[in-house]
């Protein structure tokens, strides 16, 4: 028997008798736990539907990764640069790194659960011997239209939709 | 009533469930030489941190690099899966991307060939960094090349 139909049963004996799976927490309590307790499944159970509609995307099997850019402030040999690239790569955690000579911009993805961002700019400060801060760029942007509902919103969606996806 | 309800949601999970396809190819892909998912993220990753910090590409990159700027990686983060997805797409993946067309992610940029050019060497830059034989090379730059004419200029 397929393990997906046998979870989506249980769906039904906790939501046919809560009873046999919850613990009443006081007894004036009980008839607010019997109103509460069956509603849960109905809630989850069209987004349980909806976030196994189609495979998970290529991009879910992928490690999460984030990312840093920095500006070394004052000037530093070009060969610092590739350095910086070489060594900030070695780090564990870190999966990409750039350096640019001309722009002075230090650019690194990193897995956040290995390393942080405020130790990657410890590591390039120490490296180039000069002050190291987030990069401002001062260029003015496209006229594209921007999205109005916060990107991270919708990241917090799909991961909801990947951890509920069986397929 | 409610049985019944709950058994066809049962069968309906089941069938698809089922219908998950299993792509067997008899021969390898190039998504499958390039070596899936790992390689391509690992790929992308560096095309990103070669982007970030080449100077040419701060006009087109702007609202994307602010926001890192500020500590905000979710757009970075959504232009990362939607790379990883339409390379693995061109490359013969098994899943889709379900991004926008190239012509709508890119309309009102005025992307100029210049820039064009200079992403494309980033992309090298990565495949080379990872020592990608020159035929995957080859066939991933023409794939992705022919998008060219949905992006520069529009």
């Amino acid at each position: 028997m397929d393990w997906r139909a046998i979870y989506l049963f249980f769906f039904h004996k906790i939501q046919s008798n809560p009873k046999n799976f919850f613990v009443h927490t006081h007894k004036n309590d009980h008839n607010e736990i019997k109103k509460i307790i069956p509603l849960a499944p109905r809630c989850i159970q069209p987004f349980v539907i909806y976030a196994n509609w189609e495979p998970a995307p290529l991009h879910a099997y992928a490690t999460p990764v984030d990312m840093t850019i920095l500006r070394v402030n004052g000037s530093a040999p070009a060969m610092t640069y590739a350095t910086v690239k070489q060594q900030v790569e070695a780090l564990n955690g870190v999966t990409a790194c750039a350096a640019n000579a001309s722009s002075k911009v230090v650019s690194v993805t990193f897995d956040p659960e290995h390393i942080s961002a405020a130790r990657i700019s410890s590591e390039v400060a120490a490296i180039t011997r000069q002050k190291v801060e987030k990069a401002v760029f001062e260029t003015a942007g496209p006229p594209a239209p921007q999205c109005p509902i916060p990107h991270s919103y919708i990241r917090a969606f799909e991961k909801a939709k990947y951890a509920l996806c069986f397929r | 009533m409610k049985k019944t309800i709950w058994t066809m949601s049962l069968v309906v999970m089941a069938l698809l469930s089922s219908c998950n396809k299993e792509e067997a190819a008899p021969t390898p892909t190039l998504y499958d030489r390039l070596g899936g998912v790992n390689a391509i993220s690992a790929v992308v990753d560096q095309f990103i941190a070669n982007v970030a910090a080449n100077p040419k590409m701060v006009r087109t990159f702007k609202p994307l690099l602010d926001d890192v700027g500020k500590g905000n990686t979710a757009r970075v983060t959504a232009l990362r899966n939607n790379l990883i997805d339409q390379i693995g797409e061109a490359a013969g993946g098994p899943q889709k991307y379900k991004g926008k067309d190239m012509v709508t992610a890119h309309k009102g940029m005025n992307i100029t060939e210049d820039e064009f050019n200079s992403l494309v060497n980033d992309l090298v830059l990565a495949l080379d960094k990872f020592k990608v034989p020159a035929t995957e090379k080859g066939e991933l730059l023409g794939v992705l090349g022919g998008l060219k004419g949905m992006i520069v200029g529009k």
